[in-house]
C-alpha cells in the first residue's frame, strides 16, 4: 500500500521549484501509507564545487543522528571506506547532483523540517511507505540510494519476494547493502547493471527477468526516470502529461493513484505501461517520442 | 530483545546448561501436536517450515499464472543442458536394467508432454527404445575402470557424472573437460566438504552431495542432512565470492540426493540451497515391482512412476507459488523458519516467533553481557565464546 511519485520537467526545466508538484501529489495518497516518507530531488548542474555528499545516518541506543558529509574526489574512497566499516552507520544517500530527504512521519513532517516544497529541480521523485516486511525508521524510508554510484535514487511499491537471492547474489559481488528492506536491492542491482553498460531500460529489463513479487518502482538517474512494473503487472503505476501554462512550465507526472495526476493537473496522454515493460522519461528528445 | 525472545532464551540456555545438548524442540510443539522426540531418532524436515505469502506478498495461482521450474546445466564454456523439473532421477541404489527400462519409457512420455527432467545412470539402457531418448542422460564414469572418453560417449550422453575419490579424479576431470563440451557433474559425497573450490577451478558444472552418505562420515556425525546442504551452499558460495563471473545463470548448480526424496523436502532442499534434487523415489517406485509376486512389464511400471512424477511437479509447483513466487529457483533461506534449535544451528535458519538464528540470538546475549559487564575482549574472542556456547 505504500505510494510513489515522480515529476520530469519537460526541456530540463531547472528553475521551478518541483518539490511543490511532488508534495501536493504525496499528499494526495497519503491516505496510501504513513509511516515514513522521502523525495529524492536532482538539480542537474547545481553542483558547482565538484564534490560529494554523503548523508548517513548513525546508530546510537535505538536513535538517528542524521549527518551530512561534503568530500571532495580525492578524498571520496578513504571516506567511504571508513563509513562502511562502522556497523552502526547507515548510509542514506551518496549524490553529486540530488537532493535525498527522508524520514518517519507523515509528508507535511518532511516539509516542515526540510522546506521541500521550495526544492528547485529538472525532475524528482517521492515515497510514502506504510511497512510491511522491515522497521519504521529513518534509514528504511524511501528513496533508497546505493553508494555503488552516485545519483541513482528508488521509490517502490510492493515487494520484492526472492529479495534474499538478489541481495545474496550482489553481496557475493562484494556490494555492501545497508538496510533490510528489498527497495535498496533494486537500487544497488541498477547501479551495478548501469556500471555494466549503461543503460537504463537495459538495466530494468535485467531486473524485471531476475525480480519475483508484485512491484512498481521509479528508478531516478541524473538524467531520467523509468517506470517500471513486474511482469504480471501485479501493482499499479501510471503516468500522465501537464502541457504547463504561464505559472508552470510543461512536465510528465507518474504515480501509483490518478488522484496524484489530478493534484498536478497531469491528465493528459494518461497511461499505465504495461506489466514487464519499463517506461523511460529522459529528456526532451525523449519526451517528444512520447508525444508521438 | 522483548520478554517472549528473552523466555525462549532462557528456557534454551537452561536445557542446554542442564542436559549438555541443545534442544529439539520449542515451546510450541503441544500446540502443534508435534510427537514427542528424542535426539537420536528426530528428523529435523519435521521442525522446518516455509513462511507463506502474506498480505504484501499475494501467492500465485499456479493454474493460472506461469510458475517456472525451469533450470539449465552448464556454465557459460560449456554446452547447457535444460531441465523443466529440477529433479534428475540419481539414488545410491543398485539399478537393475528392468528397473531402469520402466523409469526410461516414463522419463520419454513426461519429456513428450513438456516435463523434461534428467537421468544419472552407470548402466546402459536395456530397451529397443533406448535410440529415442527423449531426456537427458548424464552417464555416470566409473573411476576405476579408467575407459576413455570415447567409452562413454558411446551411449551419446547430455552430460557426465564423475566420482570425486582423490588427486587422480581431478586429473580425470581435467581430461575429460579438454574434450567434453557438455556439462559435467562431479560427485563429491566422499570427500565432502574438501576440495569444492577445485573442483570448480578446474571447469566442472555442478556439485553433486549425497546427503546419506555424508551423514555417514566421522565429521558429519550427528547432523542432519540440512547442515550438508547448508554447507554444501556455503562452499560453493566461497568460491563465487568477489568474481566477475557470478551470474545466477551460468552458474556451477548444487545437486542434492540422498535424504530429499518427497515434495515437501525438495522444496526445503532447494530453500537452503539446492538447485536441483538427485531424486530416488522414482527408481525405489519402478524396483520394487521386482520383488511383487506378479511383476508387471515395463510400460505398466513406467505408466506409475510417470503418475507420480506428475504428482510431484504439482506439488513443487505449487508451495513456491503459496510463498509468492512465480518461480521456483527463487525460494531462499529466509523462506524457512523452524522450531528446532538444532535445525537452526545446522541449517542457520531463523527460529520460528523471532525471526533470527539461534546463533544471532546467542551472539546478542554474549555481546550485551560483554558491553554490560565492561570485560574487554575482541571480536576473535567473542567468536570463540559464541562457538562454545552453540557447540560447534
Amino acid at each position: 500500500m505504500c505510494g510513489i511519485c515522480a515529476i520530469i520537467m519537460e526541456n530540463n526545466n531547472k528553475n521551478f521549484p518541483i518539490g511543490c508538484l511532488l508534495f501536493k501529489m504525496m499528499e494526495s495518497q497519503q491516505i496510501r501509507a504513513q509511516d515514513s516518507t522521502g523525495v529524492a530531488i536532482f538539480n542537474n548542474g547545481s553542483n558547482k564545487e565538484e564534490f560529494y555528499k554523503i548523508d548517513y545516518f548513525r546508530k546510537n541506543n535505538g536513535k538517528y543522528h542524521q549527518v551530512t558529509e561534503k568530500v571532495p574526489q580525492e578524498r571520496l574512497d578513504k571516506t567511504l571506506y571508513e563509513l562502511t566499516q562502522d556497523p552502526d552507520i547507515v548510509i542514506a544517500s551518496f549524490a553529486k547532483e540530488m537532493n535525498l530527504l527522508k524520514d518517519i512521519g507523515l509528508v507535511r513532517d518532511l516539509d516542515a523540517k526540510y522546506k521541500i516544497k521550495s526544492i528547485q529541480g529538472t525532475h524528482g521523485i517521492g515515497h510514502l511507505r506504510i511497512a510491511t516486511s522491515s522497521r519504521v525508521t529513518p534509514d528504511h524510508a524511501h528513496p533508497f540510494s546505493t553508494i555503488v554510484m552516485p545519483d541513482i535514487a528508488v521509490v517502490h511499491n510492493g515487494e520484492i519476494t526472492n529479495y534474499s537471492k538478489l541481495r545474496s547474489s550482489l553481496e557475493l559481488q562484494g556490494y555492501r547493502l545497508f538496510t533490510r528492506c528489498d527497495s535498496e536491492v533494486i537500487a544497488v542491482f541498477i547501479a551495478d547493471q548501469l556500471l555494466r553498460h549503461g543503460d537504463l531500460e537495459k538495466a530494468n529489463n535485467e531486473f524485471i527477468k531476475k525480480a519475483d513479487g508484485p512491484f512498481t518502482y521509479i528508478v531516478a538517474t541524473p538524467d531520467s526516470l523509468a517506470l517500471v512494473r513486474d511482469r504480471f503487472g501485479a501493482r499499479k503505476g501510471i503516468f500522465g502529461y501537464n502541457p504547463g501554462n504561464r505559472n508552470c512550465p510543461s512536465f510528465w507526472a507518474m504515480a501509483t493513484d490518478l488522484s496524484a495526476l489530478d493534484s498536478v493537473g497531469a491528465t493528459s496522454h494518461v497511461e499505465t505501461p504495461p506489466p514487464g515493460k519499463p517506461k523511460i522519461f529522459k529528456n526532451k528528445i525523449m519526451i517528444e517520442s512520447i508525444h508521438n | 530483545m522483548n520478554d517472549a525472545d528473552k523466555f525462549i532464551i532462557r528456557k534454551a540456555v537452561l536445557e542446554l546448561a542442564k542436559t549438555g545438548t541443545p534442544r529439539f524442540t520449542s515451546i510450541d510443539d503441544d500446540v502443534r501436536n508435534l510427537p514427542k522426540v528424542n535426539s537420536k531418532t528426530i528428523n529435523l524436515w519435521d521442525y522446518v517450515t516455509a513462511i507463506g505469502a502474506q498480505l504484501s506478498r499475494p501467492p500465485y495461482d499456479p493454474y493460472r499464472e506461469t510458475i517456472s521450474l525451469d533450470i539449465s546445466i552448464g556454465r557459460k564454456k560449456s554446452r547447457k543442458v535444460s531441465l523443466n523439473i529440477p529433479l534428475i532421477i540419481y539414488g545410491n541404489i543398485a539399478i537393475h536394467p528392468s528397473s531402469l527400462e520402466a523409469v526410461h519409457l516414463a522419463l520419454n512420455r513426461l519429456a513428450e508432454k513438456g516435463n523434461v527432467l534428467g537421468l544419472i545412470s552407470e548402466i546402459d539402457i536395456n530397451t529397443t527404445n533406448n535410440n529415442n531418448r527423449k531426456y537427458p542422460l548424464f552417464k555416470k564414469v566409473s573411476f576405476y575402470k579408467n575407459d576413455s572418453l570415447e567409452h562413454y560417449q558411446k551411449s551419446c550422453p547430455e552430460g557426465l557424472v564423475l566420482e570425486y575419490k582423490d588427486q587422480d579424479s581431478l586429473r580425470m576431470l581435467q581430461n575429460f573437460r579438454k574434450e567434453f563440451d557438455g556439462p559435467i557433474l562431479v560427485d563429491v559425497s566422499e570427500v565432502f566438504p574438501l576440495y569444492i573450490k577445485t573442483i570448480l577451478e578446474e571447469g566442472a558444472d555442478g556439485i553433486i552431495v549425497d546427503t546419506d552418505k555424508v551423514t555417514k562420515k566421522e565429521s558429519y556425525k550427528g547432523k542432519h542432512a540440512i547442515a550438508v546442504i547448508y554447507d554444501a551452499r556455503n562452499a560453493i558460495n566461497d568460491y563465487y565470492k568477489g568474481r566477475e563471473e557470478n551470474d545466477n545463470d551460468n552458474n556451477a548448480i548444487l545437486i542434492i540426493a540422498g535424504d530429499v526424496n518427497s515434495a515437501g523436502k525438495i522444496v526445503k532442499a532447494a530453500a537452503l540451497g539446492a538447485n536441483v534434487v538427485g531424486y530416488s523415489t522414482s527408481m525405489l517406485i519402478a524396483h520394487s515391482n521386482m520383488y511383487s509376486e506378479k511383476p508387471s512389464d515395463a510400460s505398466s511400471i513406467a505408466e506409475n512412476v510417470y503418475r507420480h512424477m506428475v504428482g510431484t511437479k504439482g506439488e513443487i509447483k505449487g508451495i513456491p507459488a503459496a510463498l509468492g513466487y512465480s518461480d521456483f529457483h527463487n525460494l531462499s533461506p529466509s523462506d524457512l523458519r523452524t522450531s528446532s534449535i538444532d535445525a537452526s544451528l545446522q541449517g542457520n535458519i531463523p527460529l520460528e516467533g523471532v525471526d533470527r538464528t539461534y546463533k544471532e540470538m546467542i551472539e546478542e546475549i554474549v555481546n550485551e553481557y560483554v558491553r554490560e559487564k565492561g570485560i574487554k575482549l575482541n571480536s576473535l574472542e567473542i567468536q570463540q565464546i559464541l562457538r562454545f556456547m552453540v557447540r560447534e
